[in-house]
Formats: structure tokens, C-alpha cells, sequence
């Protein structure tokens, strides 16, 4: 999957009035196998509504034209989710704990998230330079908080 | 409308049958049962009473449980050996569904469900499932009917609502790949060689069948590759089991190199089941 950057979209609406510190973006991506289109991984629409409900303190938004893009649907027993852009000052295990609790929020406290497999991208810019880099995730669900942890995205960003 | 202590007793009612191995008058039982318990859910959702009729909904669920579960030996019992297959898939949908809701309701052991259930998926050669992948333009909520993008659907699929489970209604499909997988969503699609699975694991689930009380006895499944197990018992440099004269490294080893998958069973004790008191 290619990655959309936040410049596609930088001068849509949807950032207009919103305080650039502190959101999450999710941004969709290109279907990959031959449908040559951008789509937003069916969960996304799932997680937002979690976060309404339970993450209140996170602000989360979707491009302007979302509603005009259709929905991909991976028939596997495994989380796919749309690519997380961080806009501010928010840390890479914050959005690794969002996803952690939205996954067990979904099966339930008695579920083993070790089983479940989940998909993601995190694009973090540096706000000095303009600068991005992406990290994604597949993996146990379980192990994302621990992974993210553990990466000095300040060394990420000054070895590129 | 029936009472909870009621249901509770047509419960052990149909449980008692099935520990008894009088399958089809346990199924039957279950099924009316099953149909009593829509009522009363339907009752609570016309009442708006959410917490009543989400609980009903979990009962109901229950019963549909032991309903597969029963549904899965008649299955084999008849020898039609892919339909138990898929009414194993079903009952342990379900069983995820009153793990995920054990706070509303709860009327087994669902840890020894779940170990009999995955052990009893092991007797069966599917590994590999095909899996859809595809981009819809419109997706709606079962339970508002609004499209799930929009503002005003405020559900989440696999939640419950006043008695009902979110689910999702797609349609404007673009059907974009198949995928052999072997951690699909619904394990029902599955594919097969073409000349059929060797005809070893219908014989094995025949057998399971007949052996006494299997229905109600414990069992272990254990997995093992026997080739790899038979390198290991024996010596390489034994005289060759085929009676060439040469040491088994230098004569039939390699022949060996072919790993297939075996299974061991080992018989425990008869565990009738029972119903639990519930935590609510």
C-alpha cells in the first residue's frame, strides 16, 4: 500500500479551524490489488466511534472527501486500520494504546490479544522541518504498546 | 413470557438429554425453548427495556449454542462429515459471542467449551481457507439503518443494542481479490485437493463416534508430525526396518522426507455438562 502523505490533503477543509496540535488524522490508502482507488479499511469507521465514546480526550478526524470513498473489507480474522497521521504533540504509544484498547473493546476483555493480528501505520512529522516518517505494525495486538515504546522516534527523525 | 427460573429448567432439561445421548429429543427441547426465549426478548424490546432484552438475547444465544453443539454430533453421527464441520464453525461463533457477553449472562463453562471445541476442530484436515477481499460503496448498520460512515450511526459492529447485534449490511460491492488464508473470519470456506482429503480423518470421526459415550467424554488431540517423531524413536544406525541388510540412514531415511500431519487421541474420563449459575 502507498502511503498518502498529509500534504494531499493539507489544504482541505477539514483542517481549517482545528487547533494542528493534538489530532489524529487517519488518512486512507490505495486498495493495492488492482482497484486503483483509495479506500478507508472498514475498521475505521468502528474506531472513531470507539473514540467518542471512550477516548474522549483524543481528537480524531478523516479527510474532508471520506465520505465519498468507499470502504475496504478484508474477509480475515485480523485488524486492519487506516494510517494514523499525528498532528502535535501526541506520542507513538498513545495511538498503540488507542488501538490496544479499541481491539480489546471489540472482542472483549476475555480475549486473548496475542491471536489477534492487527495492521497499521503511524506517519509522525517533525514540525521543525517538514519532515515524515512512517512506522507500521503487523503484528500481535498485545505487542504494539511495548514496540512503540521502545522507538526513539527522535533518533528515527534526525537519521533520515 | 417464561421466568428466568424456568428457562433455567428447560435448560437442564435439554442438557440432561444430550448427557443422556438422546440427541434429537434434546435438540427438539432446545428448540422450543429457543423459541420462547425470542419471545420474551422481543417483549423486553418492545418495552424498550435494553438491559432485559440484551440478557435475552445472550439466553437466547445460549440455547442456539447447545443447539449446534448437539446439530454438530448428529452430523457426524450420519457421517455427513463437512455439515458437522460447519456446525462446529457455528457453535463456536456463538461461543465467542457469550464470551464477549458473559457479563450479561452466562450459563456454562465456556473455558471447557472452548478447549472441546478447538480440540474437536483439530480431528478435521482444513487448514487452508479462501477469503474474500473486496471494496463496497455502501455499507449500512443493521441496528439505525444509516450508512456507518455517516454522523447519525452511532453503532459498533459486534456491540449489542436493545436486544439486537450490530452487524453490517454491504452492498455496491467490487469484489477485489481471494485469498488462500489460514486465519480467515469464517473458517466455513475452505478448500479441498482435488481428488478429496484422504479418507483416513472420515474414518477417524467415524470411529470417535462409535467409541461409548465420546459425545460426553473428555478427549485430548494431540498433534504431531509422525515422521519427524519416528526419526527421532529410532536409531540411524539400526539395521533398516525393510530388511536390505544396510543401516536405516543409508537405506530408507530419506524416505522418510515426506512429513504429514497426525493426530493421537487420548481418552479421558465421561464429563456430563452442566449448567453454571449464572453472574448476573
Amino acid at each position: 500500500m502507498e502511503l498518502v502523505t498529509i500534504n494531499h490533503y493539507k489544504n482541505k477543509k477539514v483542517m481549517a479551524g482545528k487547533d494542528h496540535e493534538d489530532i489524529i488524522l487517519l488518512l486512507p490508502s490505495e486498495c493495492g490489488n488492482g482497484l486503483d482507488e483509495m479506500v478507508y479499511p472498514v475498521e475505521t469507521y468502528d474506531l472513531i466511534k470507539f473514540a467518542e465514546l471512550e477516548k474522549p480526550e483524543l481528537t480524531i478526524v478523516m479527510i474532508e472527501e471520506s465520505n465519498n470513498l468507499d470502504t475496504l473489507v478484508l474477509h480475515s480474522d485480523e485488524f486492519w486500520l487506516p494510517i494514523f497521521k499525528v498532528l502535535g504533540t501526541i506520542s507513538l504509544s498513545v495511538i498503540a494504546n488507542f488501538v490496544t484498547d479499541f481491539i480489546k473493546f471489540k472482542c472483549g476483555n476475555h480475549c486473548d490479544l496475542g491471536s489477534k493480528t492487527v495492521h497499521f501505520k503511524v506517519v509522525n512529522s517533525d514540525k521543525k522541518s517538514g519532515q515524515e516518517q512512517e512506522i507500521s505494525y503487523d503484528g500481535p495486538a498485545d505487542k504494539a504498546t511495548e514496540m512503540f515504546e521502545k522507538i526513539d522516534i527522535n533518533r528515527i527523525m534526525e537519521e533520515k | 413470557m417464561i421466568t428466568n427460573s424456568e428457562f433455567e429448567s428447560r435448560l437442564r432439561d435439554v442438557i440432561s438429554n444430550f448427557n443422556n445421548l438422546r440427541l434429537d429429543k434434546g435438540k427438539y427441547e432446545a428448540m422450543s425453548l429457543l423459541e420462547l426465549s425470542k419471545k420474551n426478548k422481543e417483549n423486553y424490546i418492545k418495552l424498550k427495556d435494553e438491559d432485559n432484552a440484551n440478557e435475552w438475547l445472550i439466553r437466547e444465544m445460549s440455547i442456539r449454542f447447545i443447539f449446534e453443539y448437539i446439530e454438530f454430533y448428529t452430523f457426524i453421527k450420519y457421517e455427513k462429515y463437512k455439515e458437522s464441520w460447519t456446525k462446529l464453525q457455528d457453535a463456536l461463533d456463538i461461543l465467542k459471542l457469550l464470551t464477549r457477553f458473559d457479563y450479561l449472562y452466562c450459563c456454562y463453562d465456556l473455558v471447557y467449551f472452548k478447549k472441546r471445541l478447538t480440540q474437536l476442530e483439530m480431528l478435521y484436515p482444513y487448514s487452508v481457507f479462501m477469503s474474500i477481499g473486496g471494496v463496497f460503496g455502501n455499507i449500512k448498520c443493521s441496528i439505525c439503518g444509516n450508512d456507518i460512515r455517516s454522523r447519525e450511526c452511532k453503532h459498533i459492529t459486534g456491540q449489542i443494542y436493545n436486544g439486537k447485534l450490530a452487524s453490517r449490511i454491504m452492498s455496491d460491492a467490487k469484489i477485489d481479490h481471494i485469498s488462500f488464508v489460514n486465519n480467515p473470519y469464517d473458517k466455513r470456506c475452505i478448500v479441498e485437493p482435488a481428488g478429496g482429503f484422504n479418507k483416513a480423518w472420515t474414518n477417524l470421526l467415524s470411529k470417535l463416534i462409535n467409541i461409548d459415550s465420546i459425545v460426553i467424554r473428555d478427549f485430548e488431540v494431540i498433534e504431531y508430525i509422525k515422521n519427524e517423531e519416528i526419526k527421532n524413536s529410532i536409531d540411524e544406525n539400526m539395521s533398516c526396518y525393510c530388511g536390505s541388510g544396510k543401516t536405516f540412514l543409508e537405506c530408507c531415511w530419506d524416505k522418510l522426507e515426506e512429513n504429514e500431519r497426525h493426530i493421537r487421541i487420548n481418552l479421558g474420563e465421561v464429563k456430563r455438562i452442566d449448567i453454571v449459575s449464572n453472574n448476573t
